[in-house]
């Protein structure tokens, strides 16, 4: 009972209230030494008939979150929507995660679903790090909340085809003509129109014979692989997803068409697990451009493997790894905004300068249209059931073969 | 140009073929029952996880789980028959439609959360070897496909025209009261007919397994490929199914060679719309009375 008669504080009292003081005080810097948790929204095609990578970027997201919160201490909830492999389904995703109060969004791999997420994410103000999507238009009709850490399709070609150029002005008995198999859809002919420019600037010495366009949903591509071989080209340029890059192989091993050079700039089937399992022996040679990990990387081998010990049947590929690092990017944004407002992580998004964690690239930095000026691509051969760097030379891990064994000798 | 010509008109007819048989199934379960079973195409992908597993986990040859699945996909058209689709036989098409959609849709589920939703490809040798006729090279899995979708149209009309029970599904399919009248077995005719029009599902499904990957996305493009099939060549006719998918298989092959392979898809259902237009009842469709 407090005396009525005693000093009102004494030194006990005094020496509780200075502490007390002292941690109000401080409580704002202890509060911003943890950063703020944010919620995450990925949009991915988890299902339908891009449900293959769009799996894959979801155990990027997962793990990339996982390593966020080791790294930098950031409590990242992640909320998965699915496109279903519909573009137009790419808007009530992102709409539908922002209502559930993301902070952030992530995706959409595909670039048609990207570009309509990105209309939601615009009218919402809501910040979107495009992981994957290469169509020229995701950087060029405005949008002020895109993030492109991929590269544009003519960027993605143009370093691609420089590449090739080095590899087939190398070899003895370089291809004289090449055709072009290219999906109809807005990455496809996106691809195809930058690989037409890209072919002239760079003066490849190698003539372009036809382009040979073919619907997403194709269930069979024999006509168009006839076509090809029939054009009388030794090298295939092909830009796929991954069930047609199967499809195209077995249908040249059918009609006996054994190209010098398998080539695929922006396409998929040589960086992902299913084109070995479908192709066995048949994958070997293949070559494809991508953003791959760095196999020489710091940090690179340590994801992988911890990759490999979480999802012990799958693999790190373009897909995981490129989902892995937008969550770094982001949660690099969201430590240095010191908020998960989205409109401070866009602020943040937009001065990001960061040394990629896994892909092989330059420093992450976004230029004022929203895209990633460090994106870099690497040349991948499938050489024992495995996609292998073979360029650029600083990272290759094997020397590229040329010309490929024919089908019919393995 | 021959050569090219050639080989595109073998795929297309092979592969017309394969439509063929796909949408076999559908055509005789419509022909006898009345009912558009808007399940088939998750009934073909059924079959395709039989050509899958069996190929890929026990290297067992096509053709043999094409019988295994044609047997399974019969148990369980029978046992869907009579424990659901004989309350909704004589209910409003649209019911019917419902049921069906709804039927598909537990299937798909069933096949996603068992085999999940990537893509199943092949690893049978066939998805590799074809057979040359001089210049021509024919594809040894769609070469495979067609003979046993002929033969299975010859073992069906035999079935229906010299078995006892074959007749009985005739006399059903010509007149349902009268045969109800007469006495026959009506609700195990019509079990029966929906196995065999499942099982055919599940032939098809296993024969084109070396073909497509086994993914659950595509019952709906099976089940309108077959519907887009047999409205060509005649809802309920074996033989329109068969000319209904060739007819569409060389509509694809000579206008991706002629024009865009991308408008492929886009000709062969203006093909449809012509056939509506023209002979709604399909090539070889019966006149409704």
């Amino acid at each position: 009972m407090t005396s009525l008669k005693g000093p009102l504080i004494n030194r006990r009292a005094a020496m509780k209230g200075a502490v007390g003081l002292a941690a109000a005080t401080m409580a704002p810097w202890v509060r911003a030494a943890v950063p703020p948790p944010v919620k995450v929204g990925a949009i991915m095609p988890s299902s339908g008939i891009l449900a293959f990578p769009g799996q894959s970027c979801v155990r990027g997201i997962d793990l990339g979150a996982k390593f966020a919160r080791e790294r930098y201490g950031v409590e990242i909830t992640v909320v998965h929507a699915d496109t279903q492999s519909k573009p137009e389904n790419g808007r009530i995703a992102a709409d539908s995660l922002i209502q559930q109060g993301c902070n952030v969004l992530i995706g959409a791999w595909d670039s048609g679903a990207t570009i309509s997420a990105l209309q939601a994410a615009e009218a919402a103000k809501v910040p979107m790090v495009v992981h994957i999507a290469s169509a020229n238009q995701v950087t060029s009709q405005g949008f002020t909340q895109v993030f492109r850490f991929y590269p544009p399709a003519a960027t993605i070609v143009r370093q691609s085809l420089a590449e090739m150029r080095a590899l087939v002005t190398s070899v003895n008995d370089p291809p004289k003509g090449a055709v072009v198999l290219h999906l109809s859809n807005t990455m496809g002919t996106s691809t195809a129109t930058s690989l037409d420019a890209a072919w002239k600037e760079l003066d490849l010495p190698v003539k372009l014979l036809e382009y040979i366009p073919y619907d997403e949903k194709a269930r069979d591509l024999s006509v168009e692989v006839a076509k090809a071989k029939a054009s009388g080209a030794d090298a295939l340029v092909s830009v796929t997803r991954v069930n047609d890059a199967i499809m195209i192989i077995r249908e040249c091993i059918k009609q006996a068409w054994n190209p010098k050079l398998i080539f695929s700039p922006n396409g998929n089937g040589v960086p992902d697990k299913a084109f070995y399992d479908a192709l066995g022996k048949y994958a070997d040679g293949a070559m494809s451009s991508n953003l791959w990990y760095n196999p020489k990387g710091e940090d690179a081998r340590t994801i992988v493997d911890r990759f490999q010990s979480t999802y012990a049947n799958e693999w790190m590929d373009a897909n995981s790894g490129c989902a892995f690092e937008a969550v770094q990017i982001v949660a690099d944004a969201v430590v240095r905004a010191k908020s998960a407002v989205s409109s401070e992580i866009h602020a943040a998004l937009k001065a990001t300068d960061l040394k990629p964690m896994l892909m092989y690239s330059g420093p992450i930095r976004f230029d004022a249209t929203g895209q990633n000026t460090g994106a870099a691509v690497t040349v991948l051969q499938a050489r024992q059931s495995k996609p292998r760097v073979v360029g650029p030379d600083g990272i290759a891990e094997y020397k590229a073969q040329y010309p490929l064994v024919p089908f019919e000798k393995r | 140009m021959l050569t090219l010509w050639g080989n595109v008109l073998a795929s297309g007819i092979l592969m017309g073929l394969v439509y063929g048989i796909i949408a076999l199934g559908l055509t005789i379960i419509f022909g006898v029952i009345r009912i558009v079973n808007f399940a088939h195409g998750a009934m073909v992908v059924f079959g395709l996880y039989v050509g899958y597993c069996a190929g890929a986990w026990w290297g067992i040859p096509t053709i043999v789980a094409a019988v295994s699945a044609g047997a399974l996909l019969f148990v369980f058209g029978y046992g869907l028959e009579t424990l659901v689709v004989k309350r909704f036989v004589t209910r409003p098409h649209h019911i019917q439609f419902i049921l069906f959609i709804g039927i598909s849709l537990v299937l798909s589920g069933a096949q996603l959360i068992a085999f999940g939703p990537d893509p199943r490809p092949s690893v049978s040798h066939l998805s590799f070897e074809t057979i040359a006729l001089g210049p021509i090279r024919l594809d040894l899995a769609r070469l495979q496909a067609a003979t046993v979708a002929a033969v299975m149209i010859l073992a069906l009309a035999a079935f229906l025209k010299y078995s006892t029970f074959g007749r009985f599904i005739r006399a059903a399919a010509d007149n349902r009261l009268g045969g109800l009248m007469v006495g026959l077995p009506i609700p195990k005719i019509y079990a029966m007919t929906f196995g065999i029009g499942a099982a055919c599902a599940g032939v098809a499904g296993a024969l084109i397994s070396p073909l497509f990957d086994a993914q659950p996305f595509l019952a709906v493009d099976f089940t309108l490929l077959a519907f887009v099939t047999v409205i060509v060549g005649g809802l309920g006719s074996f033989v329109g199914a068969l000319v209904g998918g060739l007819t569409i298989g060389l509509t694809e092959a000579v206008a991706a060679l002629l024009f865009a392979p991308s408008l492929k898809s886009a000709l062969s259902y203006g093909l449809l719309m012509i056939v509506l237009i023209v002979r709604p009842r399909g090539f070889f469709g019966a006149k409704e009375t």
